[in-house]
Formats: C-alpha cells, structure tokens, sequence
C-alpha cells in the first residue's frame, strides 16, 4: 500500500486530512473513499485542509480526487486548503494551476493566520453591516 | 434638398442660360436698332404729313388769294385803259364787289385830276351790306385818302400788296385788304384799287389745319402779324406781342424763319399749353404770308412710341417663348447626359446592374451613351473574367498547398531527436524555394544500419516534385534491400532511365552507417560531397562520384568509405545552401557552410538551425533562389546504447504501479535525483494509464506496453510504445487552465502534465503501436539542488 490516510480530529469546523505517500491512479480510488468518510463529517461552511507534508508524489489522478473534493467543499458552503507541498507535489500542483496562490501554505502558522484573518474579516463584516 | 439640386452645377442649366443671354442680347440690340429706324422712319413719315397739311393748308390759302389777288389787278388794269370814263369806274367796282363772292369792298383811289371829267380827289368805294351795294365817296372822309396807310402802302408797291388786319368800325367786321396800283397809258400810277376781305375765310382755313384736338394752326404776315390764329385775341397782333412767350425763346426764332419766307419745322417748349410742342411752317404760295401748324410733341411722337411699346411687348414676349424653347430643347439634348452622369455615379459605386436607354441619335450623347454602355459592359466582363482567373489561381494555390503536404509527408517523419533506441541522432530540413520542391531526403534504420540519402533534382517547381516524388518512392522501395549505397544507385538509375522523355536527372548522395562500428558506406551521382564534423573541425569526406541518375543507363557506380569515430557528425546539403545568393548576387559558398558547422559542434538540432540561420542572415531579405535540404548525423557510438533500459507490461493497472518504480530505481541507480525522477515517474504513469485506460477497448488481450529508457549526451530520452488504437494524446487541445478551477474538467490534465514536464515530446505511430518519445534535457538530469520555490503568500 503506497499511501496511508491519517484523519486529525476535527478543531472548530476544521478537518485535516494527512496523506503520505503515493497519490496515483493506483491510490487514488482508495483516496477517495477515504475522503468520503471526512467529506460527510465536515460541518456547513468548515474548512478542510490538505496537509501534504508526507505525500512524496501525486498525478493527474491524485489531482482529480482533490479537485472533486475541493467541489464537494464549495458546495456545501466550505472551503479547502493546501499546506506543506513537497517540491514534486509542488510542481504538479503549479503546473495544472490546481489551487489559487493565497490557498497553499507552508506550514500550519501560516495557515492559522490566514484563516484568522477570514475570521476578522467575518466579524467586521457583520458590524459593518 | 430641392434648393439643393436646383444649385447643384448643371450643364443643361448653364447651356440653356448662356444661350438665352445671347439671345437675349442679341434681340435686344437688333429690336432696338429696329425700332430705331422705325421710330425715325414714322417720325420722319409723321413729319411729312404735318408738313403737307402745312402745305396744303398754305395752298387752300392761296388759292383763295389769288383770286382775290387778280380780280384786284383786272380791275386795276381795266381802270387804268379807261380814266377817261367815271361811269365805267363805277360799274367795274360795283360789279366787282357783287360777283366776287369773297370781295366785301372794293375801292378805287386816284390822284388828283386822274380821271377825266372829274376834278380834284376821286376815290369811290362800294361795299356790299346784305344783299345791296353801296357807295362812298372816300374822298368825302374827313382823313385825305392819300395819306392814308393802305393808299401808300398800295401805290408804293409793284403789283400789288397785302394790307395788314384791321377793323372796320363802320361795319364791324375784321378785314384785310390788298392795294394794286392803277398805271396810266405812260404806266404812270394815277391811283390805286383796294379791295376788302373778311379775315374770316383765312380764319376757317387756319381753323381747318388741325390734325389732332390739342393743335392748331396760324397765319404770319410777312410783317409778323397774325393773320389768323385759333385764339381770336392774337388776330392783328404781331407774334412778338404775344403774351407768355418769356419762356420760349424759339417762338421768335421761329416767327423771324416764317417771315423769311423759310419751310421748316422746330421744337420748344410751350409755356402756355405747359407741354413740348413742334411747329410745321411753310409760305403761303404767292404771297409773302406763312402758315404754321403747331402740334403737340406727344401727338407728333405717338405713333413712333407706340411702335416701341409693340416692340417692347413683341420682344418680350419672343423672349419668352425663345426661352422655353431654349429650356425644353437644350434639356432634351442633354437628358441622355444626365442619366449618363448618375450611371457614372453607379459605376463609381461599383453597380453595374443598371439600366440604359439605348440612345435616339447618333450625335455625340448618342456615341457617348454608346461608348458607356460598352464600357460598362466590358467592365462587367472583365470583373467576371478578374473573377474567375481569381478562382483559378486559388484553386491552384489549393491544389499547390495539397501538393505541399503530399511531398512533405513523403519525407521520413521520425526525426531521431535525442538518443534513443540507437546510438546516433539526426536531424533534417528541407525547403523548397516554391511551394514545391526537387530536393529530397530519406533514412531508414534497418538491422543495425542506418541507410540515408539526399539529393537534388533539375529543375524547379511543379516538374522537380513529380521526378522528387518518383525518385523518394523508388529509393524507399530499393533502399531496405540495398547491402551497399552504390547498389542503391545501380538500381534507381535504372529505374529512372526508363521512361524518362524529358531527360529530367536527379543528383543524389547516399549513406549507409554501421551503427555498431561506425563504418561509412557512400556513394554519389554526381552530388555534394557531405562533411566530417570532428572536435571542432570541418572536412569534406572524398567520395567518388558518378553521373547524375536518370540520364545513362549504363553509368557505374563507386562506394567509398568512410569511419566515424563516437561524437563525430556528418553533414549533407543540396546546393541550395552553398549557392544560396544575397541581394548582390554573391554565393554562399562552400567555406561558409564549413565554418559555421564546425564553430556548432553539438547536435544535429541545433547544427540544421544554425546552419539555416546563417545563410538566411547571408541572403538577408534577398529571395530564396533553390530548394534547400541539410541533413546533420552524429553517431554517439555503440557505447552510448548501453545505458538504457526496456520494460514492458501487459495492459493492466496493478502492473502499472510495478514498472513505475522499476523505472525510479533505474533512474536513482544512475544517479538522476529525486526531482526530476518523480518528474519522469508523473509523466510516464500517465502515459501508461491513457494506454491501460483507453488503449484496449476491445479488452487487454496480447496488449504489451514498452518503455524504453536511455541515458546518453546528458539527455535522458524516453520511448514508450504501446499497440493500442492510434491515438495521438497531445492531438488535443491543452485544457484551458484560465477557467474556475472548480468547473473545469479533469481530463486532459494528464498529457498537459506531460508535455509541460518533458523538454521535447512527439508522437508518432509506428505500424501497429503508438509511439511517443519523450526527452528530458541534461540540465534537469545534473541538476542536484532544489527547483526554484516561491513561498506562498498568505494574501
């Protein structure tokens, strides 16, 4: 099996899905299926964020399963977000143009403060309106 | 829009209206001159007239005096033969003065002692009062007759004399009396006889002259009394008298020519009728009397302006009618003009299709009308012909472009970029100077042996592709059998030599390469000899040559050889590139091609591109004058094949993974790193899972897919193999990454990571299989450190 799935725990509406390995068209069906399971969990409007820092590869197929999630994310209100691509998985990624810019991360800092920023943007929004 | 066209510039208009000025002038002048003599001629007819009536009114006059004139004298002369016998004296003018009916009193006067039998004075006088005649003794009077005026007037004059007027108290009447002398037997006068008229018969003469209401006439004496006038005031007073003549001078004038005795006429204005007048003068006949008509100068002139305003009217309205005629007839004429000048407008605008009357005459519209239907109509015909030659020449331009693809697909398509499964490279380019050409290439890989060719046939154009075509179809027939090149030569000569009317010949050069040795097999009819590109070092390669083919059947053909050591290139060319001309008609030449592929020493690609370069700055904007063909091969020697590695699968996805890392452990064991490892890992899995995927409808049954793996000249090149259904993946379009990345498509996405991945991709199928090679190019495969990473900003 060249790729293993670890779930963290939900934290205040936020899903981190950890993959490791190889998302290939060999992987990529057993990606999916796991990221059903966390799809049905995440809650109206959450977030649900790729950390990529044990995934050594990725294709066309790998991409697919995140495009389909990041679909499923946006319909349900939600948004999904990518931190710590490795070099390849980096490069596919920017070759396809798969994610805006300002939605991969290095590290998880940068990640917490991005979305507290969309909190405080939130907030003002509403005292604003 | 009406004021417009009426201001619009017409020729019809300008004609019509410089036409009727000249009439116009013209008939103005000659009315005038016309009108002119006619007025002088009535004027001049007008005068005559008034002076005849002048005339025959002086005449009525004088015939009237006359008699009165020789009655005096008869009676005059009677007495004067009997002074002896009074009683004769008495019945003369007793009778005289009852038988002339114009007569009202005759006197006879004598000197003293004249008559006989009576004494002292004697001057009987008989008037007639009603119907009786009386008698008076003059002598009697208390004045002396002879001292009376008309007494000296009568015996002073000759023969006889006109009194003045004067008015007899005694009988109240107006008279005018006229004296003759009576002479004596020795002519002495002895006295005189006086006779008496009524002014009133000279009154009715005068009063008849009078040829309109507002003229009138008057009688002059020669004394410049008036005798008998229209105003019965001025009767007896001497025109000089009379009154309100201060203001016209000529009436003096006038009045001294009457009493000269002078015909004539004179103009002046008349203060008293307050209007011009002209006077008519003339003498009365036998007398020394003038009579004048006076008429008003507007009666004297009427006929005469009359004439003018007939004129005036008759012009104008000939005018009118003229210019009608003119406007009609000069718009008539010039009809078919301006229908002339709107079709011009429509030619102009490029309408063709409309309509013309054929013209009526054949004057100069008519032929003009006739030359601009003609026209028109060749234009229609040339535009049809412009038209259709048009279409001809794209329609050959279609078959030429058609023509192009064909010899194009004639030429070998696999280029050989890259090591791959054989440890050379080659590169080739041809272009034609025209749409097509006569230079050609081929290569073929046979049993360890590349087989390969150039040449060059006569001539240009459309007959250079035909022979091309057939020499590349029979060299590709013979050139798999051929052990040695100039057996090849041998038999395409003698293919061309038959059926070859128009002599047409082909140079050609011909190569077969041991693959394993490097040994070098050539042969030449009559072409180029190629060049040895060795450590940076250009030679040319001696090569016994023969005729070109097609011309002697009979020619033999030479091999020679050759040895290729590893690294080094070989290089062909047509003349095309030697003879190559600049704008100043100078050549190429030989040394330059030498120079240029010696200086490039690296491969085939980059060898063709420099060489093409080079002569292109050469000829700068000058036209290409000959097809140009360069062909560069380097062998890399048997050696450099060994690094490679072949696998090969069944069509099925779980082997998939399997070969993958096969190939990363392939890759990491000749020390390629991680990067570009994963890389290569990315874009043969997609390779091979379109193949898994998509390759085998029909079920994976004998399916085989082939990678094969070489490392030469710091390029990794990759071939992958599969005997699929032909499919050229990177046929489609890439996917279109501009879109929202949420609605897109998936697919797609992996062929565009391949091509995106690899420095140089190219399908191709090859019999039964899809082939598609892949090079990854040496900087990636040395390169140890990371790929340049931006970090990502949080906004």
């Amino acid at each position: 099996m060249s790729l293993q799935v670890r779930i963290e725990p939900a934290v205040a509406a936020r899903i981190t899905v950890r993959p490791a390995g190889k998302l290939d068209a060999t992987s990529s069906q057993e990606f999916d299926s796991a990221l059903n399971l966390v799809l049905a969990q995440v809650p109206h409007g959450g977030t649900l964020v790729f950390d990529l820092a044990d995934l050594e590869y990725i294709s066309s197929a790998g991409l697919r399963s995140l495009f389909r999630a990041r679909k499923t994310m946006k319909a349900n209100g939600g948004n999904s977000l990518i931190m710590q691509a490795q070099p390849q998985v980096r490069a596919v990624l920017d070759i396809v143009k798969a994610v805006p810019v300002n939605e991969v991360f290095r590290n998880v800092e940068e990640l917490d403060a991005h979305l507290a920023e969309i909190q405080r943007k939130v907030v003002e929004g509403d005292i604003d309106s | 829009m009406l004021l417009h066209r009426i201001l619009r510039p017409s020729t019809a208009r300008r004609l019509g209206s410089w036409v009727l000025l000249g009439s116009v002038c013209v008939l103005a002048a000659s009315l005038a001159f016309v009108v002119f003599k006619a007025q002088s001629a009535v004027k001049a007819q007008r005068g005559d007239s008034l002076t005849a009536l002048a005339n025959a009114s002086a005449s009525a006059v004088a015939a009237r005096t006359v008699g009165v004139e020789m009655a005096a004298r008869v009676v005059a002369a009677a007495i004067g033969r009997r002074l002896d016998n009074p009683e004769f004296i008495e019945d003369m003018l007793a009778d005289t003065v009852v038988m002339h009916p114009d007569i009202v009193g005759v006197a006879a006067a004598f000197e003293p002692d004249a008559v006989a039998q009576v004494h002292s004075l004697y001057a009987p006088f008989y008037t007639q009062k009603g119907d009786a005649t009386v008698r008076r003794d003059l002598a009697e009077d208390s004045t002396p007759y002879r001292e009376t005026d008309w007494y000296r007037h009568a015996s002073a004059c000759e023969s006889g004399c006109w009194g003045g007027i004067f008015h007899s108290q005694s009988r109240d009447q107006v008279l005018i009396n006229y004296g003759v002398p009576i002479r004596d037997a020795t002519k002495q006068i002895v006295g005189v006889v006086n006779v008496d008229v009524l002014q009133r018969w000279l009154q009715s003469v005068v009063d008849s002259a009078r040829p309109s209401p507002a003229s009138f006439a008057f009688l002059l004496s020669e004394t410049g009394q008036t005798l008998a006038d229209a105003k019965p005031e001025r009767v007896g007073t001497p025109i000089f008298q009379w009154t309100g003549l201060a203001g016209a001078p000529e009436v003096a004038a006038i009045a001294r020519r009457m009493m000269a005795g002078e015909t004539g006429a004179a103009e002046y204005f008349s203060p008293t009728l307050g209007i011009p007048v002209r006077t008519f003068f003339t003498p009365v006949p036998g007398s020394r009397w003038s009579l004048a008509i006076v008429v008003p100068y507007s009666t004297y002139v009427r006929d005469s302006q009359r004439l003018f305003f007939i004129a005036v009217a008759v012009g104008s309205a000939g005018l009118a009618a003229l210019g009608l005629f003119v406007f009609l007839s000069v718009r008539r004429l010039l009809a078919p003009l301006a229908q002339l000048a709107v079709n011009a407008d429509h030619i102009a605008r490029g309408d063709l299709g409309f309509r013309l009357d054929p013209p009526r005459r054949t004057d100069e519209v008519g032929r003009l009308t006739l030359s601009f239907v003609r026209m028109r109509d060749e234009l229609k015909q040339h535009i049809a012909d412009l038209t259709e030659a048009t279409a001809a020449r794209e329609r050959l331009q279609r078959e030429l472009e058609i023509a192009q693809h064909i010899q194009e697909s004639m030429l070998p398509k696999n280029r050989f970029i890259g090591l791959g499964a054989y440890p050379f490279e080659l590169q080739a380019i041809l272009r034609p100077a025209r749409v097509v050409g006569g230079d050609l290439y081929s290569y073929y890989v046979s049993e360890g042996r590349l087989c390969f060719l150039i040449g060059d046939v006569s001539d240009k154009g459309i007959p250079a592709a035909l022979f091309m075509a057939r020499t590349i179809t029979k060299a590709n027939l013979r050139s798999a059998a051929a052990e040695e090149p100039q057996n090849l030569l041998q038999q395409l000569n003698t293919d061309l030599c038959m059926r070859n009317d128009d002599c047409m010949f082909v140079t050609l050069l011909c190569g077969i390469l041991d693959l394993a040795t490097g040994r070098l097999s050539l042969a030449s009819a009559g072409h180029d000899a190629p060049i040895r590109v060795a450590g940076g070092h250009a030679t040319e390669i001696e090569v016994e040559t023969s005729a070109p083919l097609g011309l002697y059947p009979d020619t033999m053909f030479v091999g020679s050889e050759a040895q290729l050591a590893p690294g080094e290139s070989v290089v062909l060319y047509t003349d095309g590139v030697t003879e190559a001309l600049d704008p100043d008609g100078a050549l190429y030449g030989e040394q330059r091609l030498l120079d240029v592929v010696a200086r490039c020493d690296s491969d085939p690609a980059e060898t063709v591109a420099a060489v093409v370069a080079d002569v292109a700055k050469f000829t700068r904007d000058a036209a290409q004058s000959d097809d140009l063909t360069l062909l560069v091969l380097r062998w890399h020697g048997a050696a450099a094949v060994e690094r490679s590695l072949t696998l090969e699968i069944g069509a099925q996805l779980a082997q998939v993974a399997a070969m993958l890392d096969r190939v990363e452990e392939w890759l990491a064991g000749h020390t390629i790193n991680a990067e570009l490892r994963g890389d290569v890992r990315v874009a043969l899995e997609e390779l091979l899972v379109n193949a898994v995927d998509y390759g085998f409808p029909q079920g994976g049954e004998g399916a085989h897919l082939q990678t094969l793996l070489t490392l030469a000249a710091g390029a990794l090149h990759v071939e992958f193999t599969d005997n699929g259904i032909a499919h050229d993946p990177f046929a489609r379009p890439p996917p279109d990454l501009d879109v929202d990345r949420d609605d897109r498509e998936a697919g797609g996405l992996g062929v565009f990571l391949v091509t995106q991945l690899a420095s140089e991709y190219q399908y191709r199928r090859e019999g039964d299989c899809n082939r598609v090679d892949l090079r990854f190019v040496a900087k990636s495969v040395l390169q140890t450190g990371e790929r340049p990473h931006e970090p990502a900003s949080p906004d």
